[in-house]
């Protein structure tokens, strides 16, 4: 048994290394990766969330690596809002093509094409099991016609903020110098795919790892698609001594203390003032860092998706009052509306309603992303502060006043603007929803809408009876089609198609 | 050089014409040696600073200037016009709030030859104004020449929350100038106090009805301040909400949209009363009232009555007029909303953790703006808290301000800019509740303080910390472990 272990073993190293010099030598690095990679060209609309019915079309290109199966392996960045995606190889022609699943949170999406003509001469890359923790790599993209490849030296791989989601995920770091990366370019050794490039830093590109490109294409085999997963407490360091003695550790300090559980939309068996010890067996140091067995100290976060998927469980050892013990944590599912103020709105147009000239909305960050990228020094104080709010049962989300269409059924209210909507007749307001059904509670012939306490207009009284004519009205005069977009969350285009 | 000339006789002809007197010679010098506390290590003060600003003489042998111009005085120095000799000088009163105060010279010799200026009535828009002071940019007195652009209500600058009437004038006000009078036929109709940064051609006075009850609050010796009813008032031009208030179309009233936490106004009036009249102002359905030929801000009314005394009002509620006195009484609950002067700022240090009372004062410490996101979550409790969720508002937020290293706090996680939510399980309401939590017996080791708004959770070592109180106060310099 030992001597097969060692056979095996020798021909694995040595089919490795046959594999690098077939490579180099017979295929061509070069030429293989020609064939590999691929231009992807995203045609999406792009909406102005101050004027939600308003939109503009814009194009842009980003890279594409052929995998297994007649697909290609993208990033789910710039493809949200999409009408039409078309690939290229080389120099070569247009093919259409399209989007055969996608996950925003795992920043990962396939396309393929239906066109059989677009996948002769292609390779396939084998996607790597594990990322190199040191040495150079190579950068692989199309620019302006021409194949480039530059050396990138891995710096790191570290856990932290996927650039589409509010969940914690491995990142691999590389030095590079080059500039405008971001766009899904390559990172390749040898034949291998090893990440794919989300964003460049001064110095530092940030890519998406092998190993979870992996664990993402295993999970899309699974019916239903669970997707990612994330801890739903916040916990702190344990480098205090003095916190962990007062909550009843003894010996060494180790784990971390749990100071904050999200209640709002999923159960925790972990509760604040836990210390958490373990982690899916995988000891936690004072840090919250785990020792990983391919990528060495990690954050502890990378722990709900490393080997789990949403709804999955996983075991986690924590000292409660001063006694161990051992709770199964099922891992919650990441989604947008988790979040008091969701961080994407995907595939759908930008929600609305508008009664009387008054403009609501949902507050999202997309919403806010109107004062700019640095719309959290920019925007309105209390919007943006509400992006730190934590969502609860009482208070999944918010709606605002986003401004008032002036017309004489409005006067006096025309610089009202940028209010989070508490009350409509009485009824408490979370959703545009809640706002069409407190309509139907107008009293004596009039609206009462009530703004959340703060610094300017607290009430509003509109006349119920001429709301509708007025709103037609406003509808005509400022060219606007419709009265309101409402659409269901659950009938997104990327849940749909992470369900085929 | 023969057009200079004739532009400076026709300067010179002018003044003469509109002055008869020599109002410079009342006009005052004042420099400031003042040092400010450092707000998040109050126990100490910031390099002492030169300011100069102006004043004028007054009856009754005072010189009455800006507030700012006097604040964290350490030494106060007065000048003649064309006098060499600097006189000693301290404050009488100071009124933060409408950035008016009053300052004596030590020698009663000072006042001799001097004739005190006479305040002016309100001057009227598009009539011309004469400043007078000691601007920035050289030594001796300086005339600037200018029209009242308008007069309307606007937010004083130096306590940062409070508005009242001043004047625009397209005369040149200039740093030096706050203090100084703007003249009118020999009379004094406004202070200089403040520009606005990026508007060319405007400065702006204090008028002289605020001036008017500065004067009158400090007679019975003491200054109160201007009184508040605690009201947002707001336009009531949409014909919806009129109807609904059964309110005659007729452009008048302003609606009351929210009553913050001051007793009689909230005893008395409700949310939705219209005020119809204040005092003798009708009282626009746009929230104006015509003051003295200025259509301003209602508010400006209520500055024509002193603290304690009532404001007649009439107002519409349930349909129907009434009348109503209402007692309007100065507002201190949100002083640590304005900026602070005169009280040295509070604080307490247990174990090298130095907590000081949340303040607008401490957040300018922070260095960037409020709306910074690294500042939010305490922008959000001094601002915001207690009017969106009154029942979660603290009566003096508490802010761990620093900590002052040493051996026993070394480990301690948080090290500044976060607000104390608890101590040993005692919710921090205010600096006393900090003294008794950590006085408190909880037969632990340690003590466990808790820290918005993210739950954050620290514990110090009590005997630790209790033997190394005293050196940690050496070792930094601190005299006294508070200031209460």
């Amino acid at each position: 048994m030992i001597i097969r272990f060692l056979l095996l073993f020798l021909f694995l190293l040595s089919s490795g290394v046959v594999s690098r010099r077939a490579l180099a030598d017979e295929k061509n690095f070069e030429e293989f990766w020609e064939k590999t990679v691929v231009t992807v060209e995203v045609t999406r609309k792009q909406y102005d969330y101050l004027q939600p019915w308003s939109r503009r079309v814009d194009q842009l290109q980003k890279m594409g690596t052929i995998i297994d199966g007649h697909e290609i392996l993208t990033t789910a960045d710039h493809l949200a809002n999409r009408t039409l995606i078309r690939l290229q190889k080389g120099r070569g022609r247009w093919f259409q093509g399209e989007v055969t699943w996608i996950d925003y949170h795992a920043n990962l999406a396939t396309i393929t094409c239906r066109d059989e003509k677009f996948w002769e001469g292609t390779e396939k890359a084998e996607i790597a099991k594990v990322a190199p923790r040191r040495g150079t790599l190579q950068l692989v993209r199309w620019r302006s016609g021409i194949l480039e490849f530059r050396n990138v030296e891995v710096n790191r791989l570290v856990v932290k903020r996927g650039k589409l989601t509010f969940v914690d995920l491995p990142h691999l770091e590389l030095d590079s110098d080059m500039q405008g990366i971001g766009w899904a370019e390559a990172i390749v050794q040898d034949d291998k795919l090893i990440a794919l490039a989300t964003a460049k830093d001064d110095q530092t590109i940030s890519s998406v790892p092998c190993s979870f490109i992996r664990g993402c294409l295993a999970d899309r085999k699974n019916e239903p698609y669970q997707g990612l997963g994330y801890f739903s407490f916040v916990w702190q360091t344990a480098e205090n001594p003095d916190t962990l003695a007062y909550l009843g550790q003894e010996g060494e300090p180790h784990g971390v203390v749990v100071i904050e559980v999200q209640t709002n939309k999923v159960s925790s068996p972990v509760r604040p003032r836990d210390i958490i010890l373990e982690i899916d067996g995988f000891s936690i140091d004072v840090q919250g860092d785990y020792k990983d067995p391919d990528y060495g100290n990690l954050l502890l976060e990378n722990l709900a998706n490393r080997t789990k998927r949403a709804g999955e469980t996983v075991k986690i050892k924590i000292v409660r009052d001063g006694k161990e013990m051992t709770v199964d944590y099922v891992v919650p599912k990441a989604e947008y509306t988790v979040e008091m103020v969701p961080l994407a709105v995907n595939d759908r147009e930008p929600e609305y309603y508008l009664m009387g000239g008054f403009l609501f909305q949902p507050l999202t960050v997309p919403y806010l992303q109107s004062w700019g990228a640095d719309w959290n020094r920019k925007a309105p104080f209390r919007l943006a502060y509400a992006t730190r709010e934590e969502a609860t049962k009482e208070k999944p989300s918010y709606v605002v006043l986003s401004t008032v269409l002036p017309d004489p059924f409005n006067i006096g209210y025309q610089d009202s603007r940028y209010l989070l909507v508490d009350k409509l007749n009485g009824k408490t307001i979370h959703t545009l929803q809640d706002l069409i059904a407190g309509r139907q509670d107008a009293q004596d012939g009039f609206h009462l809408l009530e703004f959340k306490e703060g610094d300017s207009l607290r009430r509003v009284v509109l006349d119920a009876s001429e709301t509708d004519a007025a709103t037609q009205r406003i509808l005509q005069r400022y060219g606007i089609e419709k009265d309101r977009v409402l659409s269901s969350p659950s009938a997104t285009a990327s849940n749909k198609l992470a369900r085929d | 050089m023969f057009k200079r000339l004739t532009g400076s006789f026709i300067l010179i002809l002018a003044l003469r014409a509109g002055f008869g007197a020599s109002p410079e010679r009342s006009v005052i010098q004042i420099s400031n040696f003042s040092q400010q506390p450092v707000w998040d290590a109050p126990w100490r003060f910031e390099s002492v600073r030169r300011s100069s600003g102006t004043g004028f003489v007054i009856k009754g042998k005072r010189i009455i200037t800006n507030a700012h111009v006097i604040s964290w005085a350490r030494q106060l120095l007065v000048h003649k016009f064309q006098d060499p000799h600097p006189y000693l000088a301290h404050v009488v009163y100071a009124g933060h709030d409408c950035d008016l105060a009053l300052v004596e010279p030590e020698d009663p010799k000072f006042f001799e030859g001097l004739e005190p200026l006479e305040i002016g009535e309100l001057p009227q828009v598009r009539s011309t104004v004469v400043t007078y002071g000691y601007p920035a940019g050289g030594e001796q007195i300086s005339y600037t020449r200018g029209v009242v652009s308008r007069i309307e209500l606007q937010s004083y600058s130096h306590i940062g929350n409070r508005a009242y009437l001043a004047g625009q004038t397209d005369a040149a006000i200039n740093p030096g100038n706050s203090g100084g009078p703007v003249i009118q036929d020999d009379k004094v109709v406004g202070v200089a106090f403040q520009g606005i940064p990026g508007l060319e051609n405007a400065g702006f006075f204090i008028t002289t009805t605020i001036i008017k009850h500065f004067l009158e609050d400090i007679g019975d010796g003491k200054y109160d301040g201007f009184p508040q009813a605690g009201l947002r008032l707001v336009a009531l031009q949409n014909p919806a909400y009129r109807r609904d208030l059964k309110l005659p179309d007729n452009d008048l009233g302003a609606r009351i949209d929210h009553i913050f936490d001051v007793p009689t106004s909230e005893e008395l009036l409700r949310i939705d009363d219209v005020l119809l009249k204040v005092g003798p102002y009708d009282i626009g359905s746009d929230g104006t009232i015509l003051y003295e030929g200025n259509r301003v801000f209602l508010g400006a009314a209520f500055s024509d009555i002193q603290s304690g005394e009532k404001v007649p009002l009439k107002l519409w509620r349930d349909g129907k007029e009434s009348d109503l006195s209402l007692p309007v009484y100065t507002y201190t609950k949100d002083k640590a909303e304005g900026n602070q002067y005169d009280i040295l700022p509070r604080y307490y240090i247990y174990g090298g953790l130095v907590f000081v009372p949340l303040s607008r004062d401490y957040l300018r410490t922070l260095g960037s703006g409020w709306g910074d996101p690294a500042n939010a979550p305490l922008t959000y409790e001094l601002f915001y808290r207690k009017h969106e969720s009154p029942e979660t508002a603290r009566q003096e937020p508490i802010v761990l301000a620093s900590v002052l290293s040493h051996a026993v706090n070394a480990n301690f996680g948080v090290r500044a800019h976060a607000l104390v939510d608890r101590i040993n399980g005692v919710r921090i309401d205010k600096l006393d509740d900090v003294i008794r939590a950590f006085a408190q017996d909880t037969g632990k080791e340690q003590h466990l303080l808790q820290f918005q708004p993210d739950h954050t959770l620290e514990a110090l070592d009590k005997k630790a910390a209790e033997e190394a109180s005293a050196e940690i106060l050496k070792t930094y310099g601190v005299a006294k472990d508070r200031r209460l």
